[in-house]
């Protein structure tokens, strides 16, 4: 006799528990809050050392992400918009922490210029692991506009796009930071003499 | 689910805390999407404005008199009203980052798109339609409150600079090959321009009966002893014609 595998509940995508929530469904928020928790708290290791800090301030994220839930808009990547609120609390977070000693740029010249840039898959395959692995010890190193699209693109694999509607500056924009940030890396590991794979 | 997002859960179905409503978001982006449209608006009467004063005052004319008709033409410019209006396309340029489509593209191309933009509207405004006409009609019957002065300097603007031998005046009379024309001199320190009957002898290239007595226009040469051998006359229609 053919055995019947269990019937599994079809997984909901963010957006569609997002409108569960919009149509009265609180109790979904667990939900989010479940799938988001330690990705965001990961995220906010790139800003903060602090885990208290960390913590705080992925509690007002989620807080804040419940009280706006009716301006979120279906039909866009509720990860983009999730991430936009949780990096705007970091960088105020990071802000606080430096007391504005060293001043975040928020406004850039190349968000001024136009730049024609695209995510070409082979490449992207090629380097992937290798910026990952760089990514490790020399973040730190970098100006904070590098960091956060390297951290955005390697580590929590979002694409230009999403990281352009994350950031709020265009893809084009996200292409060259991309760039100009693997370059930038590849100089600090210069600086400490640390040898990186080129392509392996 | 770990504590902290226990405890939000906790604090959500107590109602401590409440997912603010549609309707507010609903009325930010109105009103954004108002405060967007009216600066939007400003900013394109005002490129019209711009338009119609250059022309209703003759003072695009100035450029046809090469260098010293340029720098004249860049002194006499309405830098004031320039300038607010590039301000309020930044500002409108910073409010459509609000947007998607607005910060997805460069700032510098939105800014240039908004501006064409602009610059296209006010054209057709000022060329096309007859609302600065009727605005300045209205001002002239000391209807137009706030924006009546700025309207009366289209008939009454200021004189060119002195140092520059380019000058402005109405023809009142003239004969075979000279002309006697009313201008204006802007005398240093002046509260207001003075005017003065001069002759005016037509460069060769010219005759009288290209002109009309009444015809409003910028003459380049030196004044003496209450003459003028004029290198070059660009005449302007009456501001009545214009505005007709």
């Amino acid at each position: 006799m053919e055995v019947m595998p269990p019937q599994l509940a079809p997984v909901q995508s963010d957006e569609e528990v997002v409108v569960s929530i919009q149509g009265g469904d609180k109790e979904k928020f667990g939900i989010l809050m479940e799938r988001y928790d330690k990705k965001l708290s990961r995220y906010g290791t790139k800003f903060l050392a602090r885990q208290e800090n960390i913590d705080d301030i992925v509690q007002d994220v989620f807080i804040s992400t419940f009280q706006n839930i009716q301006s979120f808009d279906p039909s866009l990547k509720f990860s983009s918009w999730i991430y936009r609120i949780a990096h705007n609390a970091f960088v105020n977070g990071l802000k606080k922490q430096q007391k504005s000693a060293i001043p975040l740029p928020h406004f850039d010249l190349d968000i001024l210029m136009s730049h024609e840039s695209y995510e070409d898959p082979a490449v992207l395959e090629k380097e992937y692991e290798e910026v990952k692995k760089m990514l490790d010890k020399g973040l730190n190193e970098l100006e904070q506009k590098y960091k956060e699209v390297l951290v955005l693109h390697y580590l929590e694999d979002f694409s230009y796009k999403e990281i352009s509607d994350i950031l709020e500056i265009p893809p084009g924009t996200v292409g060259i930071r991309v760039k100009r940030g693997k370059e930038a890396l590849k100089k600090v590991y210069d600086k400490m003499n640390i040898t990186y794979e080129h392509g392996k | 689910m770990n504590k902290i997002a226990e405890r939000i859960l906790e604090k959500i179905r107590c109602n401590e805390i409440t997912a603010t409503p549609k309707t507010y978001f609903r009325l930010k982006l109105l009103a954004l999407v108002c405060v967007a449209l009216s600066v939007f608006i400003v900013s394109i009467l005002l490129f019209s404005f711009i338009f119609f004063s250059l022309r209703a005052s003759g003072q695009a004319g100035l450029i046809g008199f090469g260098a010293s008709g340029v720098a004249v033409f860049l002194l006499l410019f309405p830098w004031k009203l320039f300038f607010v209006d590039l301000f309020l396309i930044l500002i409108l340029g910073y409010l459509c980052r609000s947007f998607r489509f607005g910060y997805q593209r460069p700032v510098i191309r939105s800014i240039a798109a908004i501006t064409v933009v602009m610059i296209l509207l006010g054209l057709i405004l000022d060329l096309v339609t007859p609302f600065h006409h009727m605005l300045l009609h209205e001002a002239d019957r000391n209807a137009l409150p706030f924006f009546g002065d700025m309207y009366e300097q289209v008939r009454r603007p200021p004189p060119p600079p002195s140092g520059h031998d380019i000058y402005r005046g109405v023809i009142s009379g003239m004969d075979a090959n000279t002309l006697a024309v009313s201008i204006e001199i802007d005398e240093d320190n002046a509260p207001s321009a003075s005017t003065t009957l001069v002759t005016v002898y037509l460069p060769q290239s010219d005759a009288t009966t290209s002109f009309m007595v009444g015809d409003r226009i910028f003459i380049s040469g030196s004044l003496i002893e209450g003459a003028i051998h004029a290198v070059d006359i660009q005449n302007f229609p009456p501001l009545e014609s214009v505005v007709e």
